[in-house]
């Protein structure tokens, strides 16, 4: 099967010019490395969770893909085909979109969202025989009252214009839906509603998605593979539930056991990680997650790690992987199984 | 334009109206407003409002103080000062809104294309708004005037010439700050073509502030055109004009000193007027300022 | 001065040119020194609300009723002079975002140094001395460097623990942490939590830490208050809420968690329905229309409080002692 999107070895680039520099061109401008030698697929169908904490370079590579940023290195490949030109990138963005991370601010705030709704529709020249019914099926296929299409954006509420910004990423059809962030800054019973939709619409349009975020309780229950970032390089890619039950990189691990547990009979009392990720400017020698990793020895200083293959779908960028040492802690499940029995009548769980 | 009736300063439709009614809950906008439209009126209605020609000589009845048959008294010619007045608002809204539309309407092409367009055409297009702004206006006035004669023509291009630059570089700057905004970067995505972006989604929500400035440089240009009409550069006499009502007042203070004070006297009252309501578009006009519940 | 902090009765209006919206309602509140108190909730709960209440920071447009004990004072009762003092000496905010709490033009030095502006007994070298000392409790070794950088030097996490360091500077009785490691990365989050859980073994006062992340509540309180839609629904010992939740909407709350569940849901639970409107509540119970257990009294009559045990209290129609 061919993937929908490739990138192999992708690199962006910044040059960081200081003004002498610029007016004199006497040296040629340090480069920074924002994404590094990024090799990714995403195969039809397939929910992809690019995974990374602010700095990773996790937006980089969503906005490099749709030809937002340049890429310096490497080259992408939408369904088999090397995509170089602004009219190949043309042809990715026809056929993929994009979800932003505020779902207001993406919204242009004097158009009313009937017109957002049906904007791609005039943008692509697409047949659309009654513009007021396109806005009204989109809304109601992302479960809004057609009353909507008379609102600006500012009056809607966070998960209102999520659904908004759902319809409007679907209207086209697309077959590569890639997310930024998409449940960020909404509540915890309405982040399940936003990706049930997206889940339900994946299977009535089966388009391929990417969904990027740094929230890893989410993120598991959405992603059918796992693509850890750190610092521009991918340090970790693998199927989602053997990455959280076997992390292999050492930061894949500190990042699951960084996030808080809500249960008070399991608090941590220890730190799993120190420390912040460094500035791409300061990019460390050698492996760069060294001045943060527990279990960091003299070659990783030294030596930068390659990828590795392993069995069963999995990739990490590691000298000294871990073996199942990640093991996950008890199953908090079943502290709750008590009350997670009741719970099943009070909770809809939107089952369809 | 939509984007007009969408500040809600001249349509109140049914969300606008709120703001609309704050708006002329405060005393100082009211009577900004009267007075605005009062200058309106007045400049429209001329012929029908002013009692006499504003050019008519009546040289038997010249330099008469105010009186029942001459309101506002008579000038060194005997012209009835009432008229002239009147007269002149139509000369002043007529010179300082077509120069303002003029200049409102380069400085937001030029200051979206700047601010959107290529770094290369941003760097040339400020460096020509620079050069412009240096300039000093009355100079440039003098020069262009002697080079192309007084009058109005004149006049409306010195001002717009010279109050361009600065339009610009305001739409310009909001252009800048909100180019990269995520429903900019989200209308690239879609491939919306440049003039969509620019027009559809940027103009509407940098014009704003451009509003308010020019509604606070109207006063401005009347200032102005008067005072090169007081130099004997702007308007050329007989056309009734605030500035020459002063300048003829001020060879006869001393026997008449009322024209100063008339001829003056609307002068003030429009700076005020427009400065007020400019003032009051930028507090009502301004988004972040939500009629309706506190966040 | 370390004392109890009592909310007894809170009510707190804002009139607004829509009607009056009742953001809080008749909340009663307790929390003694040495506690850490969690007010958890989704947005338009009003932990906002109760927050700048407690920090007497309301706006102009909003009337209280029932009172706010600190000690022996009643917040509510004080006059603007009083206030201002106790905000600066007795009650401390660290906020969400701690690069809105910092002048961006003065150096952190220089502002660790005027937060202190009420201690006259002491001079500017020793203020300096307290400074070094309370950053390298927060974690921050390099104090000299620190206090010389300006705000945008600094990293979102560095800046928090300066913002606890401030905070802390004034030794307060209170220290309200709104929603701390929101604007945080989950590595980020993990440290602060730790942070405050060191810290608090030393401090004395009450810390009241509000969040909407059910995990960063866990990990860091004693006791936890449920709101929603501007009244407490359920309030008891950390892991009695957690583990013998009873009210509807805080077992509705803890099954949307996704970290709970480690195997892959194929759909997330959700509270179907929203929140209702603050300026016409319904007569009821405020959670009745979105309310899976709901039965006759919970539309028509206002839940009464149920205490389970010494700490536990829920108020729900439901629920039997």
């Amino acid at each position: 099967m061919t993937p929908i999107i490739t990138t192999e070895e992708l690199s962006v680039t910044f040059a960081r010019r200081r003004l002498s520099d610029r007016l004199l061109g006497l040296s040629p401008p340090p480069e920074f490395n924002i994404l590094d030698k990024v090799s990714l697929a995403l195969m039809p169908g397939e929910t992809l969770g690019l995974v990374g904490e602010s700095g990773s370079g996790k937006t980089t590579l969503a906005r490099t893909m749709l030809g937002l940023n340049r890429a310096s290195e490497g080259e992408i490949r939408f369904e088999g085909r090397p995509v170089k030109t602004q009219p190949d990138f043309r042809m990715v963005r026809r056929k993929s979109a994009m979800m932003f991370q505020d779902p207001v601010a993406s919204l242009s705030p004097r158009q009313k969202v009937g017109a957002l709704l049906t904007e791609p529709f005039v943008i692509r020249r697409m047949a659309m025989h009654d513009r007021k019914a396109t806005a009204k099926s989109l809304l109601a296929q992302v479960g809004l009252p057609a009353s909507f299409v008379e609102r600006y954006p500012h009056e809607l509420s966070g998960g209102q214009a999520r659904r908004v910004g759902v319809a409007r990423a679907l209207a086209l059809k697309p077959s590569l839906l890639i997310a930024d962030e998409p449940t960020a800054g909404l509540d915890v019973s309405v982040q399940g509603d936003i990706l049930n939709l997206i889940a339900e619409l994946k299977e009535e349009l089966a388009f391929a998605s990417m969904i990027v975020t740094h929230n890893l309780a989410m993120v598991r229950h959405v992603s059918d593979r796992l693509a850890i970032m750190y610092l521009g390089r991918l340090v970790e890619t693998g199927p989602t539930q053997d990455v959280f039950d076997a992390p292999l990189h050492p930061y894949t691990a500190s990042l699951i056991k960084s996030e808080p547990v809500p249960d008070p009979r399991r608090r941590r009392e220890s730190l799993a990680i120190k420390g912040e990720i460094p500035s791409v400017f300061r990019r460390p020698q050698g492996c760069e997650f060294h001045t943060r990793c527990p279990v960091a020895r003299e070659l990783c200083r030294a030596a930068t790690p390659s990828y590795r293959a392993l069995s069963g779908n999995r990739t990490v960028r590691c000298h000294f992987p871990l073996e199942n040492r990640g093991q996950e802690p008890e199953v908090l499940n079943s502290a709750f199984a008590n009350s997670r029995g009741k719970k099943h009548d009070q909770v809809e769980y939107r089952s369809t | 334009m939509s984007s007009v009736a969408e500040l809600g300063a001249s349509i109140p439709d049914r969300q606008r109206f709120p703001r609309l009614r704050a708006m002329m809950s405060d005393p100082v906008i009211a009577i900004a407003v009267l007075l605005v439209a009062g200058f309106f009126i007045t400049a429209a209605f001329a012929p029908w409002i002013a009692p006499y020609s504003p050019t008519k000589i009546d040289v038997l009845n010249k330099l008469q103080p105010p009186s029942a048959a001459h309101w506002f008294g008579t000038d060194h010619l005997g012209r009835d000062l009432l008229s002239r007045v009147i007269y002149g608002a139509r000369t002043a809204l007529m010179i300082a809104i077509v120069s303002v539309a003029i200049a409102g309407v380069i400085g937001m092409l030029l200051g979206l294309i700047a601010g959107y367009g290529p770094r290369w055409l941003d760097g040339i297009l400020v460096l020509t708004f620079d050069s412009l702004n240096s300039l000093p206006m009355i100079m440039f006035a003098l020069a262009i005037i002697t080079v192309m004669g007084a009058g109005t023509g004149t006049l409306i291009l010195v001002i717009a010439m010279t109050s361009f630059p600065s339009y610009a570089r305001l739409i310009r700057a909001q252009t800048l700050a909100l180019k990269n905004s995520d429903y900019i970067v989200a209308e690239r995505l879609l491939d919306a073509s440049p003039p969509r972006i620019l027009f559809v989604h940027l103009l509407p929500n940098v014009i704003g502030p451009l509003i308010i400035l020019l509604s606070m440089d109207i006063p401005v240009v009347i200032m102005v055109e008067a005072g090169l009409s007081f130099l004997g550069l702007g308007v050329r006499p007989p056309t009734p004009s605030w500035g020459s009502i002063l300048y003829d007042g001020y060879t006869s203070i001393r026997s008449a000193p009322y024209m100063v004070i008339f001829g003056g006297l609307p002068l003030v009252l429009a700076t005020l007027g427009f400065t007020f309501l400019g003032e009051g578009l930028r507090d009502y006009l301004d988004p972040r300022m939500k009629v309706g519940r506190p966040a | 001065m370390t004392a109890s902090l009592t909310v007894e009765n809170l009510s707190v209006r804002y009139r607004t040119p829509h009607g009056s919206v009742h953001a809080l309602r008749h909340v009663n509140m307790e929390a003694r020194p040495g506690e850490v108190i969690g007010i958890v909730g989704e947005s338009g709960c009003g932990k906002s609300t109760l927050v700048t209440a407690l920090a007497n920071l309301l706006p102009a447009n909003a009337s209280v009723d029932g009172s706010i004990r600190y000690g022996a004072l009643d917040l509510t009762g004080l006059d603007e002079r009083h206030r201002r003092a106790l905000r600066g000496d007795e009650i401390a905010l660290v906020g969400q975002d701690p690069m809105t709490a910092f002048n961006p033009v003065l150096t952190i030095g220089d502002q660790l140094i005027d937060f202190q502006h009420h201690r006259k007994d002491i001079g500017r070298a020793d203020k300096k001395n307290r400074i070094a000392d309370m950053l390298a409790k927060v974690g921050i070794s390099d104090a000299d460097r620190r206090m010389a950088n300006y705000p945008h030097e600094l990293s979102g996490g560095m800046r928090q623990r300066v913002a606890i360091a401030a905070a802390l500077l004034t030794d307060p009785g209170l220290l309200i942490a709104d929603e701390p490691t929101t604007a945080l990365d989950v590595t980020m989050e993990a440290q602060i939590i730790h942070l405050l859980r060191e810290l608090r073994r030393e401090y004395n006062g009450v810390i009241i830490v509000v969040s909407h992340h059910l995990g960063v509540i866990a990990e860091l309180c004693d006791r936890v208050y449920v709101m929603y839609a501007g009244e407490v629904v359920e309030s008891g010992d950390v892991d009695a809420i957690f583990h013998d939740a009873r009210h509807p909407y805080t077992r509705a709350l803890l099954a949307c968690d996704p970290a709970r569940f480690h195997e892959r849901l194929e759909r997330l639970p959700t509270i179907p329905g929203s929140l209702p409107s603050l300026t016409q509540l319904p007569v009821g119970c405020v959670y009745a229309p979105r309310c899976a257990d709901c039965f006759e009294p919970c539309p028509v009559h206002p839940p009464p409080v149920v205490r389970l045990s010494a700490d536990h209290a829920v108020s729900c129609h439901g629920a039997r002692a």
